[in-house]
């Protein structure tokens, strides 16, 4: 028989109770936190230890009562509507991708999307999203240190020792788009470390920007500069360094502020603007490189809101230019197809089927990203607030980016989350189960205590005249 | 006088609220500033606050954050949030028209007029 007579046994009956098991040792902690202070008192009145853990179970209540109570408590949320979405708008990604293979007539099979392959992705996507789903992210704040490590070392690994293709490291810019993710749990590291831990803070996303430069990722350079200012001052509206609400916000500004003036000086603003203005006006570009902004610019201005069916002339037709094809120049002269980039997908699908199944996507995904948003912002616990932000943010950099690449804007390059790209849409996938995982456990996400600083060690020399 | 304790158990969650509008407190602060505040008559077991705070936290009215205590121990401080006040107000203003209607009726009996 169970001695509730003790903290240890009493907690032991609490617990067997809570069917949940992650969430036992967190309210075990708790409870012994409060038998503890209570056994004390009595000591403190004068009683025996044993007499005093005694009363301070007694004065606790009934433990299958308590443990009932909290069991009822804590539970995991199951988060079936954004799982539901995510993964509708995943199956329609790898349908998608599977359709404009075969539009695309299969050329050059090592670049296009097969069947096999959209539907590989989309059952490894969907392990990726479960297995993220189901993960214990206090885990992964607990060993912050350890995943930014890993993170970083993952873009070093596959920068110098996996395959580069067309000067890009490949696999990098698949690497760099959980750096969003691993730079919220760094930004944990320094809590109530004031300017020091600020400037830590900052200093932490270098190495990451750097593995981004070396990729080359625009994309992931952009999406990290983002997330950083979204992160930093997230952190510095919950005074999470220490230096005071609007000071920390300030100087999160500051930084992107410093960043852009140091670019400014250097004459990287006018390259940009003009790489801006030939975005907008693509004939304009001096060096012809405009063919494929013209195009896909083009493109839009026939396009009806839905194809009808039986004008199957006209999507042939159709299906027939939305075949993008760009060489390593952009050139319009050479009309044999060096590969199908399907990043265009969204384009294609559109000039196929009409704008209107386009713009119901987009709004599906804008609509799983604000879900995610407003969800991630209730958060009570800081760093699962900053993990949902960052993946919100690395998406919906994404989507942006996309949308405006297919609309003949071409400034970065980047694919439409879930539906653009295998490899990307089990990232993707990745990247919302681990946000998913955060809503699932919010019931008993704990913040760490505060670790205090570290005295200063003062060696004190005393010289004594005789 | 012992009270009983479907009075207390009701009120429970405005007692609660209102403790933590002076500051942020740790369950064990919270059991010992009622008592000394109700003057002996609220002596609430440890195995009700703690759901009942759970529930709080779930419900968005409080927020919890480890820290550490004078004695530097570490412990789960609640605060108050912006939802919690406005439940305050509400269930402070319940509470007076409950308290004022009972008053009546206790003052006063059965009026026939």
């Amino acid at each position: 028989m169970r001695d509730y007579g003790t903290i240890q046994g009493y907690l032991e009956t609490v617990m067997e109770q809570i069917r949940w098991k992650r969430a036992r040792p967190v309210v075990a902690r708790e409870l012994e936190q409060h038998l503890t202070d209570q056994r004390d008192a009595f000591v403190r009145e004068g009683k025996p230890r044993d007499e005093a853990e005694r009363l301070a179970v007694e004065d606790m209540g009934d433990p299958v009562e308590v443990g009932a109570a909290l069991d009822a408590i804590h539970r995991p949320r199951p988060q079936w509507g954004l799982l539901g979405l995510t993964l509708v708008l995943a199956l329609a990604g790898a349908v998608l991708r599977a359709v404009f293979c075969e539009i695309s007539g299969g050329v050059n099979a090592g670049h296009i999307a097969v069947p096999a392959r959209a539907l590989a992705s989309l059952g490894l996507g969907t392990a990726a999203l479960l297995g993220m789903y189901f993960l214990d992210v206090s885990r992964l704040v607990r060993h912050a240190r350890a995943v930014y490590i890993g993170a970083l070392a993952a873009g070093l690994l596959t920068l110098f020792h996996f395959p580069h293709v067309g000067n890009c490291a490949y696999y990098t810019r698949y690497v760099v788009l959980f750096y969003p993710v691993a730079y919220a749990l760094a930004l944990y590291r320094f809590r109530g470390k004031g300017w020091k831990g600020f400037l830590l803070a900052v200093l932490s996303g270098v190495p990451l920007a750097a593995v981004c430069c070396l990729a080359p990722s625009m994309t992931g350079l952009l999406i990290l500069l983002f997330s950083g200012l979204a992160l930093t001052l997230c952190a510095a509206g919950g005074d999470w360094f220490g230096v005071g609400r609007w000071k920390g916000a300030c100087a999160a500004l500051a930084v992107p502020a410093v960043l852009l003036t140091g670019l400014i000086s250097r004459g990287y603003l006018n390259s940009f603007r003009q790489r801006l203005a030939i975005a907008l006006h693509p004939e304009m570009d001096p060096l012809n490189k405009g063919y494929l902004g013209g195009m896909l610019q083009s493109f839009w201005q026939d396009v009806p809101p839905l194809r009808q069916y039986g004008s199957v002339g006209a999507a042939v037709h159709a299906g027939a230019r939305v075949r993008i094809y760009t060489d390593s120049a952009g050139m319009p002269g050479n009309t044999m197809p060096h590969y199908y980039s399907s990043d265009f997908l969204p384009a294609s699908m559109a000039v196929l089927w009409g704008w209107l199944p386009l713009l119901l996507m987009l709004a599906a995904l804008a609509v799983l990203l604000v879900w995610l948003l407003v969800k991630g912002l209730r958060q009570s616990c800081l760093p699962g607030r900053l993990v949902v932000l960052a993946v919100v943010v690395t998406l919906a950099v994404q989507t942006l980016l996309a949308a405006a690449l297919n609309f003949g804007f071409v400034l970065f390059s980047a694919g439409l989350p879930l539906v653009v790209g295998n490899l990307q849409t089990v990232v993707d996938l990745a990247l919302i189960g681990l946000a998913l995982s955060v809503f699932r456990g919010a019931s008993i996400a704990r913040e760490e205590p505060e670790k205090p600083l570290r005295q200063r060690k003062r060696l004190r020399i005393r010289v004594e005249y005789q | 006088m012992e009270l009983d304790k479907s009075l207390v158990s009701g009120s429970m969650p405005l007692l609660v609220l209102k403790l933590l509008e002076g500051g942020d407190l740790y369950g064990y602060q919270m059991i010992e500033e009622l008592r000394k505040r109700s003057e002996d008559a609220f002596r609430l077991k440890a195995g009700t606050l703690y759901p009942l705070l759970h529930g709080l936290e779930e419900k968005g009215l409080v927020t919890a954050q480890e820290r550490r205590a004078e004695n530097g121990k570490t412990r789960r401080y609640y605060h108050l949030t912006d939802r919690g006040r406005d439940a305050l107000r509400e269930k402070e203003d319940a509470w007076n028209t409950y308290a004022r209607a009972v008053g009546r009726v206790l003052k006063g009996g059965v009026s026939l007029a």
